[in-house]
């Protein structure tokens, strides 16, 4: 096996290679026992890895959540998913607040500026104002406080790149700068090289034969201690309803949900008439935890089939694909559950056609 | 992820800020961790881990219920830790000598053959690889996530993955060779 095939160990490790490649290198191995040893070295390397566990100071675990969320209020959930009509209300009131001050200012412009000024505020009530008129528009548009910092640091810094639209589907567009990036700048496009050979320990040939043997000595881990696919991998499929429902009302929450037997969930559930998107959405988060807290109850089914009613709503309303791709994978859940009892309403949701563009 | 933690999901996409609190709390140290193992640095790390999770926070409308939690943000810390170390910066001021934060490890397969030194070895091993060999090393070994899911959280190919994987294994097996020489002739001796 050369150098090229030796990367397939690694990935053979993984459980990441097709099923015909891996039965090349499974041949390969059955009479190669160099590079069977080489294996158990990759793996070692691995279990090693694992071994060299973390540890924070004292006490930080026990603070960390309550600074997590100290700075959330200072961020909003969901960028670009409000309502069109909140800004057209954003801007009539700017409108309503900034012409009378303009117009106010006008009037007074003649007369000699105090220090500072009282003046009515817009709501009502009065207030110290120390800006000119127009602050108060540049108020209102100014970005957001920036975000609570529960580390003393220099100077916000806006150190780390955006994350890739892959790791999250909405990246922030104005993100809170990280605390330790404070004493770091910008990290734009520098993505370094990766030296071939930095790092090697001296005398380490590729291949060394002593490496592989005294490795396989020293370890006893084989191939088959490591399952080819890891139970990440196997996880319910996205949206499925199997995969949020079985036991979860068990947790403090689902037993609250669970107390009343579901009966005034339900009824606020089926009394929300959703008017966009997102809102759809949100009665389709719902509708997929009543289900969840109540698996065995009598209107679980009902919850489970509203969830995906929900979800072609979302879909029809926004012509997301991904909305798409949620309800039809829901459906599908639903269509292949053995105790389901309103398959032919979930067909006829499925065979509903696309909305125009 | 357990039906309990969609629950409580459910409720944070809501705006219930105990209830994500609760989510950071089951996943923090494993956030924490994985960031530690690219960044190195305790208060690098404590950074990284925290923004995790506030743009998971923000993003959570997008997480589908149902699926794994724990990868999801933990992609964003790694996609967070690899930024940080590729900051012009963080490559000047380079890593912390020696073990820095990376305390004695739980028994295992390999702690069990191996000193102290050689745990140093290797923990020096990770740290001298190039960032982006780390990362993907830690995600893969660490965190067990799939090629394809390495390669959505670090914006490259599975390909990529597959390659700079087996550099970073092959760098380490190379690091820890004279160790597991020594373990072995000690398993001998005490055999005999």
């Amino acid at each position: 096996m050369n150098g090229h095939e030796r990367e397939r160990l690694s990935a053979y490790l993984d459980g990441e290679l097709k099923p015909g490649e891996r039965a090349e290198v499974d041949a390969h191995l059955a009479v190669c026992p160099e590079c069977a040893r080489f294996l158990a070295v990759l793996e070692a390397v691995d279990d090693g890895a694992v071994s060299l566990p973390t540890v924070a100071p004292e006490g930080y675990f026990d603070e960390f959540p309550s600074r997590v969320t100290a700075r959330l209020g200072t961020v909003r959930r969901g960028p670009a998913r409000l309502p069109r009509w909140t800004w057209a209300a954003a801007a009539v009131v700017l409108l309503a607040v900034v012409t009378p001050l303009t117009v106010r200012q006008a009037r007074l412009r003649p007369a000699p500026a105090p220090a500072q000024e009282t003046r009515e505020h817009p709501r009502g009530g009065r207030q110290k104002d120390e800006a000119r008129p127009g602050d108060a528009v540049s108020a209102i548009l100014a970005p957001a406080a920036p975000a609570i910092r529960p580390r003393s640091s220099p100077a916000p810094v806006s150190g780390v790149p955006p994350i890739p639209s892959k790791a999250l589907a909405s990246p922030p567009k104005a993100e809170p700068p990280m605390t330790a990036s404070a004493r770091r700048e910008p990290s734009e496009g520098a993505i370094p090289a990766e030296p071939v050979d930095a790092g090697r320990a001296p005398g380490a040939e590729r291949g060394e034969p002593a490496l592989v043997a005294a490795a396989a000595e020293a370890l006893d881990t084989t191939r088959a201690s490591r399952p080819a696919v890891r139970e990440e991998e196997s996880a319910p499929a996205a949206g499925s309803i199997e995969s949020v429902s079985a036991t979860e009302a068990r947790g403090p929450a689902g037993r609250a949900v669970a107390a009343d037997e579901g009966g005034r969930t339900f009824r606020r559930l089926d009394a929300i008439r959703p008017a966009s998107a997102e809102a759809w959405r949100r009665l389709r988060d719902d509708w997929r935890a009543f289900a969840a807290a109540h698996p065995d109850g009598r209107r679980a089914d009902e919850a489970r089939v509203r969830a995906i009613e929900a979800a072609c709503q979302a879909w029809l309303a926004s012509g997301d694909e991904r909305d798409e791709e949620a309800f039809r994978r829901e459906a599908a859940a639903y269509l292949g559950a053995a105790d389901a009892q309103q398959k032919p309403r979930v067909e006829r949701l499925v065979a509903t056609p696309r909305p125009r563009p | 992820m357990g039906p309990e933690d969609s629950f409580l999901i459910a409720r944070a996409r809501h705006g219930d800020v105990r209830a994500f609190e609760e989510i950071v709390r089951l996943y923090q140290r494993r956030v924490y961790g994985v960031a530690l193992r690219i960044v190195r640095v305790h208060d690098v790390a404590d950074d990284v881990a925290q923004e995790a999770f506030v743009r998971a926070w923000r993003s959570l409308d997008r997480f589908e219920l149902g699926r794994p939690f724990g990868p999801w943000v933990c992609r964003i810390a790694a996609n967070l830790a690899v930024n940080h170390v590729r900051s012009p910066r963080a490559r000047e001021e380079g890593l912390p000598e020696g073990r820095a934060e990376m305390p004695a490890p739980d028994p295992g397969p390999l702690a069990a053959v191996l000193d102290s030194e050689a745990r140093r070895v290797l923990d020096e091993a990770v740290a001298a690889l190039p960032a982006e060999q780390r990362a993907v090393f830690i995600l893969r070994a660490v965190e067990e996530m799939s090629y394809a899911d390495i390669a959505g959280a670090l914006g490259i190919s599975p390909g990529t993955v597959m390659s700079r994987l087996f550099r970073a294994r092959e760098r380490l097996a190379r690091a820890l060779a004279p160790y597991l020489g020594r373990a072995a002739e000690r398993r001998k001796a005490g055999a005999s």
